[in-house]
């Protein structure tokens, strides 16, 4: 029961996978979490790291495994963010398991077109 | 953006000498290290690249019950059935949509999608009739009861 009990405390952490795009002015982070629901998940800024956590509730089990391939864990990942995003304006969605976080860029940074006057 | 190497918070202290599953993945994130894949997520690393959902399944006296990973599915393209003691998963984990074309630029992408199958033998004494499966958080989870004949039953010693 000792093992059992430090085997809790030393818990892995998972890196979540992720896909990481930009389209038009915002980056948009994908993150997949299965088994991790609204309450378990804490994001949090802090200068310029952004960490996501997603705790996972492992069943309690007392039968026989027949099959264990799903790794047990938490999810940790820290993304350190450019100074062209706008922190304070950080968008959180969980559905199904995926978090999708969107980060907009600031208005200064986005690509602008310089319009050429005709003399 | 810029995305920073993902820094190892605890590294499991050998805990048992006969958990061979620990030693297993102990191991792996050796491995990993020395090619440099510093257990980046699921989707890398020589053993974590997945292209199914992974499953568990656990027995016991009264019952059967399943657990699979699908992150990002649902549940219409999800397809579950039970045939004698065979259980089948079907589905379809879509590609996530791309945004607008030309416009957007893919940094990284770890995520698998497409089409999984995959059949499970579960033992001979589940019964078909009763299974129940719910979807929730990206995990899938069936149970399947066991036929009452074949569960032990306690037979009670009279003493006189």
């Amino acid at each position: 029961m000792k093992d059992v009990a430090k085997r809790e405390e030393n818990r892995r952490s998972l890196v979540p996978a992720s896909r990481v795009l930009e389209d038009s002015g915002k980056v948009q982070v994908r993150l997949e979490m299965p088994g991790v629901s609204r309450e378990d998940l804490e994001i949090r800024v802090e200068g310029s790291e952004l960490t996501v956590v997603g705790k996972r509730q492992d069943a309690e089990t007392h039968g026989t495994w027949l099959l264990r391939e799903r790794r047990r864990g938490d999810f940790h990942k820290t993304f350190s963010v450019d100074t062209s995003i706008d922190l304070d304006k950080i968008d959180a969605e969980l559905t199904n398991g995926i978090l999708t976080l969107t980060l907009p860029m600031k208005e200064a940074a986005k690509p602008r077109r310089v319009e050429i006057r005709s003399a | 953006m810029a995305i920073i190497k993902w820094k190892r918070a605890s590294y499991p202290e050998a805990t048992n000498e006969l958990d061979s599953l620990n030693a297993l993945e102990r191991f792996q994130d050796d491995w990993d290290r020395i090619f440099g894949w510093s257990r980046f997520p699921e989707a890398s690393g020589l053993f974590d690249r997945s292209v199914s959902p992974s499953i568990d399944v656990v027995e016991t006296e009264q019952d059967v019950t399943l657990w699979a990973d699908i992150p990002g599915l649902e549940k219409k393209d999800l397809e579950l059935s039970l045939a004698a003691n065979v259980l089948t998963l079907k589905g379809e984990k879509k590609a996530p949509a791309k945004g607008e074309k030309d416009k957007n630029q893919v940094y990284r992408d770890e995520t698998w999608a497409g089409s999984f199958h995959r059949s499970l033998s579960l033992p001979d004494s589940v019964d078909p009739d009763q299974v129940t499966a719910e979807f929730r958080d990206g995990v899938l989870r069936v149970v399947v009861a066991k036929k009452a004949e074949l569960k032990p039953r306690q037979i009670p010693v009279v003493v006189r």
